[in-house]
């Protein structure tokens, strides 16, 4: 059985900055020993610490006991009680910051304080985590993380991160760590190389400049979004260049993108990705690529995308190079699993996105089908008939939201998206909900897009 | 509980910021609590792009590592009295 290093790093360079205080490597191996040798003794661990060094502290105390984390793709508490139903053997790791129930395992409390200790090594096949994706079904989809997959994916980022691999640097992130990005790029990838990451609360732009400007002369990463990056764009710059900005969760447009190299005075390495696996793919785009044009349509373009090596892609069957869906492997997963998104290919390996293949939707970065949410939808009391679409399906005004036409005469709109709100996470809750006697539908019961189009459009000209 | 002309101001910052279309920015609840799922049932990227509207417009720069974020957040009267509470103490040190 192969066993691999929990934290392969000496103690050049800090790993954690937590208020300021910085905590080494060897300080935070252990800190995870002492969380692990009190963790109850149970199979799975649903770990909902918010403070992001508890969080990697009791993620990789879990594994450290043999234990699986348990990711949810939602906190809500009808979520975990499933999932607590589905995984009998299973506890919840909170943190100090929360009002811990009596059946809660609470983690947190100074730290730094246990000393120092070499890392631990792992069991290769053992199955560190199992991250749960949003199924067109409605029920959670698990997908398994061996230690080793793990391993492979912090070893792939670290080799393609830009700049010198060796060179120490200060990472401050806009994602929580229970995200697979930023489990990936925040929370494994400082465990490999010599990055420092801020545990702090990163998320308004006066936050992420602070924790930024805080790194001093030290090179710096910022791991965000497209929402964070828009954000921080309209605030004061901070101080000290920002050497590379990695994207996520959804692809930056050319505008937003060239307004971050040359505002942030950065290099920008922009990640595709899927839930089920994590991140595929990487692009670096300088400013003005995006907009530029190939003299031939079919040749490489700099804003293509190109897989990380590593991952084995093939087109599905019966589509064509021109708009062709998309099929990952690697050596780690049970089955290959089909991408949602439709692609060109220009090359080996590399690709444009053209939109979305199948009916999931992705707002503020997470993702649900919208056959379920329509399912949920007219489970409603009082909802006669209705359909919650993505407006810019339907070339509609959008501003990132999803929105509603209903038959629903006894329900307010106040009404209606609370009881949506119980059901569903409160991104997707439509925004804009109208009336209607009736929708269009075919005598199959179907709504045909170009129907749901024409209704749309003889709303938006009666208003 | 009516609204005063500042919590009125901030109300259509909201409304405009986030598309609430139907929404009237004068019926939000000073009290009422905005994030939860019965009051306007907002998220973490509404308060984001809510914080960053206040920083254009009344140059109060918002932190979530302030232990009070989350009751700033919590209702019109708390966000508006905080934003102006703010804008005053740098109208005064400026």
């Amino acid at each position: 059985m192969s066993q691999l290093q929990l934290i392969p790093r000496d103690d050049a360079q800090p790993i954690a900055r937590v208020n300021g205080q910085l905590v080494l490597p060897s300080e935070f191996n252990a800190d995870i020993l002492a969380c692990a040798a009190n963790l109850p003794e149970r199979s799975y661990a649903i770990n909902l610490c918010t403070d992001r060094y508890w969080f990697m502290v009791s993620f990789f105390a879990a594994i450290v006991r043999g234990q699986t984390n348990l990711l949810p793709s939602k906190r809500s508490e009808p979520e975990l009680a499933a999932l607590q139903a589905q995984y009998p053997n299973s506890y919840r790791l909170t943190d100090d910051s929360q009002e811990a129930s009596q059946s809660d395992h609470p983690v947190g409390g100074p730290i730094a304080t246990q000393g120092k200790a070499t890392s631990p090594t792992i069991a290769a096949e053992a199955c560190a985590a199992i991250a749960f994706t949003s199924g067109s079904t409605g029920t959670p989809e698990a997908h398994s993380k061996s230690w080793a997959m793990l391993c492979d994916f912090r070893q792939w980022h670290w080799d393609y991160l830009p700049g010198p691999a060796q060179m120490p640097r200060g990472l401050v992130a806009t994602v929580p760590a229970w995200h697979m990005y930023g489990l990936e790029w925040a929370m494994l990838l400082p465990t490999i190389a010599p990055i420092t990451v801020h545990c702090g609360a990163d998320f308004f732009p006066n936050d992420l400049i602070q924790a930024l400007d805080g790194f001093g002369n030290l090179d710096k990463v910022l791991v965000a979004t497209p929402t964070h990056l828009r954000a921080l764009l309209k605030a004061p710059q901070p101080k000290t260049p920002v050497q590379t900005t990695i994207s996520a969760t959804a692809p930056l447009d050319a505008a937003l993108s060239d307004a971050t190299t040359t505002q942030l005075t950065t290099r920008l390495f922009e990640i595709y990705g899927c839930s089920e696996i994590g991140s595929l793919a990487w692009r670096a785009p300088e400013p003005g690529q995006k907009l530029a044009q190939p003299a031939d349509a079919n040749q490489p373009h700099a804003s293509d995308w190109e897989f990380f090596s590593g991952l084995d892609v093939t087109a599905l069957a019966n589509t064509d190079a021109q708009d062709t869906e998309l099929m990952v492997h690697c050596e780690h997963i049970n089955q290959p699993v089909v991408l949602s998104d439709r692609f060109k290919q220009t090359g080996n390996n590399r690709f444009q996105l053209l939109g979305r293949a199948t009916d999931m939707v992705k707002v503020a970065g997470k993702r649900e089908s919208l056959a379920n949410l329509n399912n949920i939808l007219l489970g409603i009391a009082g909802v006669q008939d209705g359909l919650i679409y993505d407006p810019e399906h339907y070339d509609q005004p959008s501003n990132g939201r999803l929105a509603a036409v209903v038959v629903a005469p006894t329900l307010t709109d106040k009404e209606l998206r609370t009881e949506l709100a119980k059901k569903i996470d409160a991104a997707f809750v439509p925004r804009r909900i109208r009336r209607v006697e009736q929708l269009p539908r075919a005598a199959t019961s179907k709504l045909s897009h170009a129907a749901v189009t024409q209704l749309l459009q003889s709303l938006a000209v009666d208003q | 509980m009516a609204q005063t002309p500042e919590q009125l101001q901030m109300a259509k910052l909201i409304v405009d910021v986030l598309n609430l279309e139907d929404i009237d920015a004068a019926e939000i609840e000073p009290e009422a609590i905005m994030f939860e799922d019965d009051g306007l049932g907002l998220d973490s990227i509404d308060a984001l792009e809510i914080a960053v509207a206040i920083a254009e417009q009344y140059n109060v720069h918002l932190s979530a590592e302030d232990e009070a974020t989350r009751e700033i957040f919590a209702t019109l009267a708390n966000l508006t009295a905080h934003v102006s509470q703010e804008s005053q103490a740098s109208a005064n040190s400026g």
